[in-house]
């Protein structure tokens, strides 16, 4: 059942991105999504009937000595809730796409383009299913970049789309960093380990070889559980697009919106969660890489607010979003809150897909226009849409009664992981790291304050105030059809339901959920700090304007990603293009051209002057080169009866 | 069936002396013979070689179906197959028919063409199988006639230039691996690889060589280097690529270029121990600056054959690299990087070769878009450019993975400057995808070109297919290599724990001069690793 529950999106894809052309288009999208969803009942079936850890076994993959792997299928209490998250979220977003989908401008009349997606879509489900179900870390790894490879596809999915394209390629090729932190962390468990399977990895003898053993980093000595946590935590901040590594999060946006809302949600976010989770132990033996997770977390949560803040359009709004509360999730994980952490990301997981899919039903119903300024008044015209906004915004920005369990989304998960990073300023749970734990906490105040005050300005924006941008566009726009809502209207009801199911989910997979209770003192302060942003952003956006006069200067600073983006690109992309072209242009052309010619002249002008004489003009290219090449070829021939002579006699 | 390696080796050459002797006229109907009649030749070669795999014998690690007579002097005509020449004689036949296939667009001179093709394939396969040293350089360096012919005859317009580079730098390869393999025969008194390798393994290579270890070791770096293109002595392929015919180009990138990984498996690494003591960083630089310098070369190429070309560099810096760590999972996955990229390659230039069967160029700027009216092209373009950066469900994937966690233990360092390699295979793979497949068609010579033909399609799908399989089930190939490998492995192993016994129990260690090899290898390392 694990196999048929695994493969039935990559049949899906299959049935649709080649078939279509035997079954028409329509059937084929329908076939994909119905697979999803088979799948999708598939999960609830693995979870309410799970009963312990097994692992299924389907045949031999790479090995290599000890370098042993299998094709296998690992149900545990993570991965049973991975994959029902999954493949539930893939369901829905294929059953908006038939509606979402319908119709597309960006393709001329007749091309048919629904098969294509609705494959992606299925492909990322496979993808992901491949790598929540790894029973070793290389199988991990396919899955990973699999998933990576399909977040590109989404994303160059208008390949006519200059900006599609190049959004594509920066975002895949700043994956690849962190998937090479994955490939050399593989490298040095197995130098420790001598096995990449995880009951080898995670067992207690590994763990104490690992806290043991001293490697030398850039001249400091550190376990090689910190250096190994260090490069997961690496590649799961790559994942999770966490500040430095955040360009690949608003670089995804022209996928269409359920792609979006895959690549970012469940291929970022959600697959680093699952990282950290999946090698919890190797992280508990490295505070270094828990130290590194809370600082990247705190920093990159301020970071993600503040830029979702400033931007113009709505999708990149969601974007920075995502980056942000991949940070929230970084501090509960670099805490070792990983019941809280794990709630907060499957709050995340829903409240952002909901917003998508409200995004793409706003965008679609405005003429692809995705600028914000040009919105406005919208909640008469798209009652749903609307609700699901409001609904998903409250969830993000985890609202709800403080010093009682009642709240959206991530407000049970906020609060305890405000509780954590204060017990961890108390109590020196991370090693020295009590400062950061501090600063972790007021970071989660202030980028609650900024999540409050960015989705209050994204709904006010949008659907209050009068009518902005074009007369007709807005008299044309209305409420999607009802594959759209529907989905819609399940994730609403996720959203309210998240705190409880992240609950269940950390039960099932025995994580400690304490903490998870109403959030007392000082942490009270996380949790209010949303409203606070709600209440701050009513005065200043109600009227549908944007940004104060006075702070445009901030604005198109934050917007720019704080400056970060352009600064990224100078210090990577620019200098690695420069030398490329050095290389190629001035050592490859000349210097090393020049060797290999000078190398032929000195034997031919020194040691045989008399042996061959130019049959061209030596001074031409071609001729000199046939000259000396002449030269070295009668050279050899000397060599080879000099020494065949000597060799013998 | 006890010649079978001599029936394999020479099956072409005699198709080839067949086609010379009766194949008369020059017009369509004769060229078409001289093209079925080589397509059926490399062919039957590998079919009759799928009976080397069913009679190998995975589990040992000697030579097998060896066959031996007298040749010259004390000199003997000698073949065998192990784990590692295996790999290397499957390669070359499975992948001649394509060669075959890719260079069926000739049209001069397709007789004299498809018979210099033949002789390459009895020399190559007379290399890898060759016992005798002496055999194995005749028959490795003897290559180098018919491949500057089809350069020099058959090229574009800059051809002879190509040709004669190509030519300079092979004929330096080929005096010092002359030159290394005299001093061999001289030290070791035989030149059968066999006797040399397990008296190397029996007393350590430095006690075999003695004071000519230095000179010995950095002759066979440095012509195995050429043969292998590595960076820096990488310069003839590029303009060879960009100057050769289709199939040319096949032959050289996916299997002549081999011959350098097979050079360094089979004696740089039995002997290469107490070598690698001494030198291991600066050369671990040199292959990690052959994987990021060929990769940020790719990067800023604009014709496309050229671009193959510094990827194929980055490539092969890989193989170097696992060939350097001589781990188990290194040599494996340098192996099963030469598997890899010799697929995709063949495949990338394959469709190469189709664009500029239509559009007469290989510019990167007179294409872009291509994906709108050759869909069936993007998709297979896509995935061999998924195999030559290593993504996962290719071969590619295979071998990177097991190069890199293979040389960890060498030096974290190298396992992670090699793994950013890979970033920068992402970007010129992807940077190329989106210049020439993805975007718009707006360029008007592209408005009607035609997708892939029947003929294009029969020669990639199998590459494909191939791919695939081993990217999903390695085991396919690492189960006939494995014992081979481990095996060579221990020996190195073996070496390196004994160099090291001696050092520290001696006070007087065999001196080597360093400075010595860094010049006899005229390899600049500098600061590529740093």
């Amino acid at each position: 059942m694990e196999i048929t529950l695994l493969l039935l999106p990559l049949l899906g894809a299959i049935l649709c991105g080649w078939g279509w052309r035997l079954f028409g288009d329509t059937a084929a999208t329908w076939i994909a999504t119905l697979s999803s969803v088979g799948a999708a009942a598939l999960a609830f079936w693995t979870v309410l009937t799970f009963d312990g850890p097994r692992v299924v076994a389907l045949g031999r993959w790479i090995e290599s000595g000890s370098l042993s792997t299998d094709w296998s299928i690992l149900i545990d209490g993570l991965s049973a809730a991975m994959l029902l998250v999954t493949m539930t979220l893939v369901a829905l977003l294929q059953v908006y796409a038939i509606g979402f989908m319908a119709r597309d401008e960006d393709f001329p009349d007749g091309e048919v383009y629904r098969p294509r997606f609705f494959a992606f879509l299925s492909l990322f489900a496979f993808a992901l299913g491949v790598l929540f179900t790894a029973e070793n870390l290389l199988q991990l790894i396919f899955g990973w970049q699999a998933v990576a490879f399909v977040g590109f596809l989404l994303t160059g999915f208008y390949f006519r789309k200059p900006s599609a394209n190049s959004g594509a390629m920066r975002a895949f090729v700043t994956g690849r960093v962190g998937d090479s932190a994955l490939l050399v962390a593989l490298a040095a468990l197995f130098a420790v380990a001598d096995s990449a399977v995880f009951s080898d990895i995670l067992d207690t003898t590994t763990i104490a070889a690992l806290r043991a053993e001293i490697w030398t980093v850039a001249g400091r000595d550190i376990t090689a559980a910190s250096a190994v946590g260090g490069l997961l935590a690496l590649a799961a901040a790559f994942k999770a697009a966490l500040i430095f590594a955040h360009i690949s999060a608003p670089r995804s946006m022209d996928a269409p919106a359920p792609g979006a809302a895959l690549i970012v949600v469940l291929g970022g976010l959600l697959v680093a969660v699952f990282l950290v989770l999946r090698l919890a132990p190797i992280f508990n033996a490295a505070p270094l890489a828990g130290l590194l997770m809370v600082g990247a977390g705190g920093l990159t949560t301020v970071f993600g607010a503040g830029a979702a803040l400033a931007q113009r359009e709505l999708k990149r709004v969601l974007a920075f979003a995502s980056v942000s509360q991949g940070g929230v999730v970084f501090v509960a994980l670099g805490l070792g809150a990983y019941g809280a952490a794990l709630t907060q990301a499957l709050a995340a997981a829903v409240t952002l897909t909901l917003l998508y899919l409200g995004a793409g039903s706003v965008i679609r119903a405005m003429q692809r226009d995705r600028d914000m300024r040009g919105y406005g008044g919208l909640r008469s015209r798209m009652p749903v849409t609307y609700a699901a906004m409001v609904i998903g915004a409250l969830g993000l920005a985890g609202v709800g009664i403080p010093a009682t369990g009642l709240g959206f989304g991530g407000f049970t998960s906020l609060g305890a992981i405000a509780s954590a990073a204060q017990d961890a300023a108390r109590v020196p749970v991370l090693g020295n790291g009590q400062t950061l734990a501090q600063a972790a906490f007021w970071a989660l105040c202030i980028s609650g304050l900024l999540t409050g005050l960015f989705v209050g300005r994204l709904i006010l924006l949008t659907f209050h105030g009068r009518p902005r941008g074009e007369r007709k566009t807005h008299d044309q726009a209305q409420e999607a059809v009802a594959t759209v809502t529907v989905p819609m209207g399940i994730l609403m009801a996720a959203t309210v339901a998240v705190p409880v199911a992240g609950a269940f989910a950390a039960g099932l997979m025995g994580l400690s959920t304490g903490g998870q209770g109403p959030a007392q003192g000082l942490s009270v302060m996380a949790t209010l700090a949303p409203l606070g942003g709600l209440a701050l952003a009513w005065p200043i956006f109600a009227r549908g304007s944007d940004w104060p006069q006075g702070a445009q200067g901030l604005g198109n600073f934050l917007r720019q990603g704080w400056g970060l983006d352009a600064l990224v690109e100078r210090v990577t992309i620019t200098p690695l293009l420069w030398l490329g072209e050095r290389l190629s242009r001035r050592l490859d052309g000349q210097v090393i051209e020049a060797g290999t010619t000078t190398l032929a002249r000195v034997f031919a002008r020194g040691a045989l002057p008399w042996f061959a004489r130019p049959t061209q003009d030596p001074d031409t290219p071609a001729g000199g080169v046939a000259h000396y090449a002449m030269v070295s070829l009668s050279a050899a021939a000397i060599l080879v009866i000099f020494f065949a002579v000597r060799s013998v006699g | 069936m006890d010649n079978l390696l001599s029936i394999v080796t020479f099956l072409p050459l005699l198709a080839a002396l067949i086609l010379a002797i009766f194949l008369r006229g020059d017009d369509g109907a004769a060229q078409q013979n001289a093209k079925i009649l080589a397509l059926v030749a490399t062919g039957a070669t590998f079919v009759i070689s799928v009976a080397i795999v069913t009679q190998f014998e995975p589990a040992t690690t000697d030579f097998q179906l060896v066959e031996r007579f007298a040749w010259v002097s004390d000199l003997s005509y000698a073949m065998g197959v192990d784990g590692v020449s295996l790999v290397f004689v499957m390669l070359t036949t499975a992948l001649m028919p394509f060669v075959v296939g890719a260079a069926w667009t000739v049209n001069t001179r397709v007789k004299e063409f498809m018979i210099l093709l033949l002789a390459i394939e009895t020399l190559l396969l007379a290399a890898f199988l060759a016992l005798d040293l002496m055999l194995f350089f005749v028959a490795a360096e003897a290559v180098l006639i018919p491949v500057f012919l089809l350069i020099a005859i058959w090229g574009g317009a800059e051809r002879l230039t190509a040709a004669f580079k190509y030519a300079l730098l092979a004929l330096i390869s080929l005096a010092a691996l002359l030159t290394a393999v005299t001093l061999l025969w001289t030290a070791a008194g035989t030149t059968d690889m066999g006797a040399l390798l397990s008296a190397a393994a029996e007393n350590g290579p430095l006690a075999l060589l003695g004071d000519q270890y230095t000179a010995v070791m950095a002759l066979l770096l440095g012509a195995f280097a050429v043969k292998l293109a590595l960076w820096p002595a990488h310069v003839w392929l590029p303009q060879a690529m960009a100057q050769a015919p289709t199939g040319v180009t096949v032959l050289l990138s996916a299997v002549t270029v081999k011959l350098g990984a097979y050079g360094l498996l089979r004696l740089w690494v039995p002997l290469g121990a107490p070598g690698m003591e001494l030198w291991g960083p600066y050369l671990f630089a040199l292959a990690l600056a052959a994987i990021l310098f060929g990769g940020l070369m790719a990067l800023v190429q604009e014709d496309l054959m050229r671009l193959l070309a510094y990827a194929g560099v980055a490539q092969m810096g890989f193989v170097a690299l696992g060939v350097l760590g001589a781990t188990r999972q290194a040599i494996d996955g340098a192996l099963f990087a030469v598997v890899a990229h010799a697929i995709a390659a063949a495949g990338l230039l394959i469709l190469v070769g189709a664009l500029r069967d239509r559009v007469a160029s290989t510019q990167i700027e007179n294409f872009g878009g291509l994906v709108v009216r050759m869909p069936v092209f993007a998709v297979v373009f896509m995935i061999f450019v998924l195999g030559a950066i290593g993504l996962p469900g290719t071969a590619g994937f295979v071998g990177v993975v097991l190069v890199v966690t293979g040389v960890f233990p060498a030096g974290a360092w190298v396992a992670i400057l090699g793994a950013l390699g890979l970033a920068v295979a992402a970007a010129y793979g992807i940077r190329l995808y989106r210049r020439v497949v993805a975007g718009d068609l707006i360029r008007e010579a592209l408005k009607a070109i035609r997708d892939l033909d029947r003929r294009e399609l029969t020669l990639v799908v199998p590459l494909i297919a191939l791919t695939l399989a081993l990217g999903i089930a390695p085991s396919l190939m690492l189960d006939l290599v494995g014992p081979t490998t481990e095996a060579l492995a221990a020996t190195f192993e073996t070496a390196a724990q004994a160099e090291t016994d001696t050092a520290t129990n001696t006070s007087a260690p065999i001196h080597i001069d360093t400075a010595d090899a860094a010049t006899a290898t005229a390899a600049p390392t500098a600061g590529a690793g740093d």
